[in-house]
C-alpha cells in the first residue's frame, strides 16, 4: 500500500515540475490587461488563494468548502466531504455511511458500547437549524434531507465553540449553507450517477429569482442507494465475520437474514426540499424552508449486543424560518418525525419533535466595537409510548424532554488596525440536569501585515445531556438485567487552547498551522451498580466517569495553486492522545451458581494513564485539481488514516472467557493505516452538461477502516452533471 | 513514526520549492479597468484624473493597478490610484475598491457615500452585498461580477447593457 501511495506522490512531483515550466510559460503569454471583459470571465481564476484571502483574517480553525469542490471532487455524499477537511477523521463504515470526527476524542471510554463510537461533540447544522440526535448524541448523517446538490458550501469550525454556536459544539462545528438565489428566472441542475455494489445517486433542484431577483424559489429532491461489500456480519463471540448471529454468551441467535431484513442495503435514503426566500428591501429578508425525508442505514451505532452493524430507519420533516428585520435576525426551526435505531428490536422506535429559536442583534456601537447579544431556546421530546407494547420493553417507556433557554453576548473589537479582540459569552439553563452552565471564547488575532497573522484562543464548551443517559428505564432478559438513566450527570466539558497562524508566501501559495491543547472531561457511560448486584439485581446506571481526555497536536494545511489550470491542497494533522485516570475493568461471572458464567462488566476500582487506542496519531489529505485543456477537469486525491484499535466491550467478556478455558472469540481490533486515493475526470460536452468518470477508492483497497465494520472496496461510477 | 514523518516532509518540501506569479488581484484589476470602459460618469466628474481609491494599506489590488495604470487612460484623462485608510478620509475619486478583508466597513463607506457619483467595488464572496455597486465573486473557479442596478441609479453613472447583460 505505502509503495502505491508514494507511487501516486513521485507522479504528482513529477506533474508539479511539469506545470510549473507550463505556468511560466502562460503567464509570458498572458495578458489579462489586454483582454476583453469576454475573455476575462472565461480565464479560471485561483480558487485557493482567494479563499485563503476571503477566509485569511477568520480568527478561528476554519475551513470552507464550497458547491465547486465538491462538483470537481467527485464526492459522492456530505460525509465524504470531510475528507477534504484538515483535522478529520473520516472512517467508511459501509458503503457511503461514516465515522466523522474531529480531531479525534473519538470512543471514549475505550471498551465500551458501540454507540460511544459515535461523534457525540460536533454540532451539525443546516443553514443554522440544528440537526442532532438527542436520543443519545451524534448526527445521522443519512437522515440529512439535503444532497450535495443544495449545497452552496458547508463551513467547519475546529474546536470548542459552544459560546457561540450553543450546546453540543465541543469539538466544533459543522455548517451546511445550501444554495439560494440564483440570478434567473429558471435554472435547473442535476446531478446523476451510477456505478458497482448497484450504488445509484440520482440529485436534481429546480430554482428561480423573480421580481429583480428579490423572490428566490428552490425546489430540489435526492434519492440513493447503495449495497454493502459484504454479506456477512462480524460475530465478537466468534471473532469472526459469519452469516450467522451469535450472543455475548456464543449461543446462536439465527440467520443473519432473520434480523437483518436488507442484509445487501447499505444505504437508501430519499428527500424533498422547498425554500422561499424574499427580499422586501435592503433591511428585511425572510425565507422559509422545509421537506421531508426517509432513510435506511447499516452503520456501527446502536449496541446490538451481536454484531457492530445495526439497521436505522428515520423519517421525518423539518421547517426553518429566517428573518433578518434591520439587525435584527430571527430564526425559528425544527422537526418531528420517527426513528428506529435499531432495526429488529422492539426496544428502540421513537417519535420525536425538536424545536429551535434564536435571535440576535447585532449591535455597530462604532467602528471598533461590534456587539452581538442573543436569546435561544431549545426543546427535544422523545417518546416511545406508542411502541413499548404491554411488557413494556422500551428504552424509556415514556415521553420525556430536553429543554433549555439561553442567553448570550458577543463582542467585536478591533482595538487596532492590526489587533482584533473577540469575546463570546453564553450561559445555557438545562431542565436536565437542574443547572446552569456558562461558557466562553476569548480570541485574539494580530495581523502582522497583509500576509502573516497570528492568532490564539481559549474555550471552554460542553454537551448538552441526552434522553438516553437521562431518562433510560430499560429491562433485558426478562427484567434480568435492567439500564437506569440519570438526571443529575455533570455535563461533558472541554477546554482548549489554540495559537494559530496563517502565511500567505505568495499570491498563489499559502500555509496554515494550528497547534491546540484540549483536555475533556465528565464523559459518560453505564456502570454496574455494585449495591444492587451484592442483592442479586444486575442493574447499570448512568454516570460520569472520571477519565480526562488529554489531545495536544497540530496541524498544517496548505493551499498552492500552482497556475490558474492546476491547484493543490494538502494538510496533515498529528496528534498526542491519552486518557488519564482510565477506569479498569473486567467481566465477573455474576451468577457463579449457574452452570455457564453470566458475565457482566465490573470496574476494578483501580485507574491508568492510557493512550487513546481510538484515534490515529496522524491523518491527512492531498488533493490535486488540474484541468489540462479547457473542457477536462481532472480531480485526484489521497486521504491518508494512519493505524488505531478499536476496543469495543465485548473484548472485556472475551477476556474473562480466555481465563475461564472457554472460546473467547474478540472485541478488540488493531486496524491498519490505509491510504484511500480518488479520481474523477469529467468532460464538458457542452455549455450545461458534464459526463465524468468517478473511482472512489482506485485500488479497491478493501480493508476496514472502522473496527469490526464492513470492508470498503473500490467504487467505480460514471454519471453526467447539468447546470441549466 | 518515522515514515509518517517522512511522508509529512516529502509533503512539504513539495510545496515549497516554487516561486508563482500572482492571479486575483491581477484579474480584479484587469475588470476594473474594463468596466471603466463600460460605465458613464455625470459630466461633474469629467475634469481631472480618473481616480481609483481603495480601502486599506498595502493592498495587492493597489500594487496591481498601480503597476499598470501608467501606460493607461480613461478617454484622455490619466489614472491615478489612492489608497486611504480610515472611512473618514475618503477620497475625491471615480471608483472606490472595498476588498472583502475590509468589508466590515462597507456599510459606513455606502452610507457617507450616498448618492455620490462614485462606482463601490466590493469582493465578497459569499453574497452580493446591497451597499456596493459591483460585486466582485467567484463563481465556477472564474471571476464574475453582479451590478447593483438601484444602487447605480441612485448614483447617476450610466452602465452600458453590455456590463448589465454579463452582470451574475
Amino acid at each position: 500500500m505505502m509503495i502505491k501511495v508514494l507511487t501516486l506522490f513521485i507522479i504528482l512531483l513529477f506533474q508539479s515540475v511539469y506545470i510549473i515550466e507550463l505556468t511560466a510559460q502562460e503567464t509570458s503569454e498572458t495578458d489579462l490587461f489586454e483582454m476583453s471583459l469576454e475573455e476575462l470571465m472565461n480565464t479560471p481564476v485561483t480558487l485557493a488563494s482567494k479563499k485563503a484571502e476571503s477566509s485569511f483574517d477568520s480568527p478561528l480553525s476554519t475551513t470552507v468548502i464550497t458547491k465547486e469542490d465538491i462538483e470537481k471532487s467527485g464526492i459522492t455524499t456530505v460525509e465524504e466531504v470531510f475528507r477534504l477537511v484538515p483535522g478529520m477523521i473520516v472512517r467508511q463504515e459501509s458503503n457511503g455511511n461514516y465515522d466523522i470526527h474531529i480531531r479525534g476524542n473519538d470512543n471514549i471510554p475505550p471498551g465500551n458500547m458501540s454507540f460511544t463510537s459515535e461523534n457525540s461533540m460536533t454540532l451539525v447544522m443546516i443553514n443554522n437549524r440544528k440537526v442532532y440526535n438527542y436520543a443519545n448524541g451524534g448526527t445521522f448523517w443519512e437522515s440529512l434531507p439535503i444532497s450535495l446538490v443544495d449545497i452552496e458550501r458547508i463551513e467547519v469550525v475546529r474546536g470548542p465553540s459552544t459560546a457561540l454556536y450553543g450546546p453540543n459544539a465541543v469539538s466544533g462545528v459543522i455548517n451546511i449553507v445550501t444554495q439560494k438565489g440564483v440570478d434567473k428566472a429558471v435554472a435547473v441542475k442535476g446531478n446523476v450517477e451510477y456505478g458497482n455494489n448497484n450504488t445509484g445517486i440520482y440529485d436534481f433542484a429546480i430554482a428561480s429569482s423573480q421580481l429583480d431577483n428579490k423572490l428566490d424559489i428552490r425546489i430540489s429532491g435526492n434519492y440513493e442507494k447503495r449495497e454493502r461489500f459484504n454479506n456477512d456480519y462480524y460475530s465478537y463471540a466468534l471473532g469472526r465475520y459469519s452469516d450467522y448471529l451469535y450472543n455475548y454468551a456464543g449461543d446462536i441467535e439465527g440467520v443473519t437474514t432473520s434480523f437483518y431484513p436488507n442484509v445487501e442495503i447499505a444505504k437508501e435514503r430519499q428527500g424533498l426540499n422547498g425554500m422561499v426566500a424574499y427580499s422586501i428591501n435592503d433591511d428585511v429578508e425572510l425565507s422559509i424552508e422545509g421537506g421531508a425525508q426517509k432513510s435506511y442505514s447499516q452503520n456501527v451505532f446502536m449496541e446490538t449486543m451481536v454484531t457492530p452493524l445495526a439497521g436505522r430507519h428515520a423519517e421525518s420533516k423539518y421547517y426553518n424560518f429566517a428573518a433578518k428585520v434591520y439587525e435584527l435576525e430571527l430564526q425559528i426551526s425544527g422537526d418531528n418525525g420517527f426513528l428506529n435505531i435499531y432495526e429488529g428490536s422492539p426496544s428502540a422506535k421513537y417519535d420525536y419533535n425538536i424545536i429551535d429559536v434564536n435571535a440576535e442583534y447585532n449591535l455597530e456601537l462604532n467602528e471598533k466595537l461590534t456587539l452581538r447579544p442573543g436569546l435561544s431556546y431549545s426543546s427535544a421530546v422523545y417518546s416511545d409510548l406508542p411502541y413499548a407494547g404491554a411488557l413494556g420493553e422500551a428504552y424509556l417507556n415514556d415521553e420525556k424532554e430536553l429543554s433549555s433557554y439561553a442567553y448570550y453576548l458577543r463582542g467585536d473589537y478591533k482595538a487596532t488596525e492590526k489587533l482584533r479582540l473577540i469575546a463570546a459569552l453564553r450561559m445555557d439553563t438545562y431542565n436536565v440536569p437542574d443547572k446552569s452552565n456558562l461558557t466562553y471564547q476569548f480570541i485574539g488575532t494580530y495581523k502582522i501585515n497583509e500576509n502573516n497573522i497570528a492568532r490564539v484562543s481559549y474555550s471552554k464548551a460542553n454537551r448538552g445531556a441526552f434522553i438516553i443517559d437521562s431518562y433510560t428505564n430499560f429491562s433485558m432478559d426478562g427484567g434480568a438485567v435492567k439500564f437506569y438513566g440519570n438526571k443529575d450527570l455533570d455535563l461533558a466539558t472541554m477546554d482548549m487552547v489554540e495559537l494559530g497562524y496563517r502565511i500567505k508566501a505568495t499570491d498563489n501559495l499559502s500555509f496554515d498551522f494550528e497547534l491546540f491543547h484540549s483536555a475533556t472531561q465528565d464523559l459518560t457511560s453505564f456502570m454496574l451498580d455494585s449495591e444492587a448486584l451484592n442483592t442479586g439485581v444486575v442493574a447499570f446506571n448512568y454516570e460520569n466517569i472520571g477519565t480526562k481526555s488529554i489531545q495536544n497536536g497540530g496541524t498544517v494545511n496548505v493551499n498552492w495553486v500552482i497556475s490558474p489550470k492546476y491547484q493543490v491542497r494538502a494538510w496533515g494533522t498529528y496528534v498526542d492522545a491519552q486518557l488519564k485516570d482510565h477506569l479498569i475493568k473486567n467481566a465477573i461471572d455474576a451468577n457463579p451458581y449457574t452452570p455457564q458464567p453470566e458475565l457482566v462488566i465490573k470496574t476494578t476500582g483501580l485507574v491508568e494513564d492510557i493512550k487513546n487506542p481510538q484515534t490515529p496519531s496522524f491523518y491527512g489529505g492531498i488533493s490535486l485539481n488540474t484541468s489540462p485543456i479547457n473542457k477536462l477537469n481532472i480531480f485526484t486525491d489521497v486521504y491518508y488514516l494512519d493505524k488505531y484499535t478499536y476496543v469495543h466491550e465485548y473484548d472485556y467478556y472475551a477476556a474473562a472467557k480466555e481465563s475461564l478455558g472457554m472460546p473467547a472469540g474478540s472485541g478488540r481490533v488493531d486496524v491498519k493505516a490505509k491510504a484511500t486515493v480518488d479520481i474523477k475526470a469529467s468532460y464538458q460536452v457542452c455549455k450545461k452538461v458534464k459526463v465524468f468518470v468517478n473511482a472512489r477508492n482506485l485500488f479497491n483497497n478493501d480493508q476496514t477502516e472502522f473496527g469490526f465494520a464492513d470492508k470498503i472496496g473500490g467504487l467505480y461510477l460514471a454519471g453526467i452533471n447539468i447546470d441549466l | 513514526m518515522k515514515k509518517r514523518f517522512t511522508l509529512f516532509t516529502t509533503f512539504m518540501l513539495f510545496f515549497l520549492y516554487s516561486t508563482i506569479n500572482g492571479q486575483i488581484a491581477k484579474h480584479e484589476a484587469a475588470y476594473i479597468y474594463n468596466f471603466t470602459r463600460f460605465i458613464k460618469w455625470p459630466d461633474t466628474q469629467a475634469a481631472g484624473d480618473f481616480v481609483i481609491a481603495i480601502l486599506g494599506k498595502d493592498e495587492e489590488i493597489t500594487k496591481e493597478l498601480s503597476a499598470s495604470s501608467a501606460n493607461r487612460t480613461v478617454g484622455s484623462r490619466s489614472i491615478k490610484i489612492k489608497e486611504f485608510s480610515s472611512v473618514d478620509e475618503i477620497p475625491d475619486c471615480h471608483i472606490l475598491f472595498v476588498s472583502d478583508s475590509k468589508s466590515i466597513h462597507l456599510k459606513i463607506v455606502a452610507q457617507k457615500l450616498a448618492g455620490k457619483p462614485i462606482v463601490i467595488i466590493s469582493e465578497e464572496m459569499q453574497r452580493n452585498p446591497t451597499e456596493s455597486t459591483i460585486n466582485l465573486h467567484l463563481l465556477d473557479q472564474k471571476l464574475a461580477f453582479h451590478i447593483n442596478k438601484m444602487d447605480a441609479e441612485t448614483r447617476q453613472v450610466i452602465i452600458s447593457e453590455k456590463l448589465l447583460g454579463l452582470s451574475k
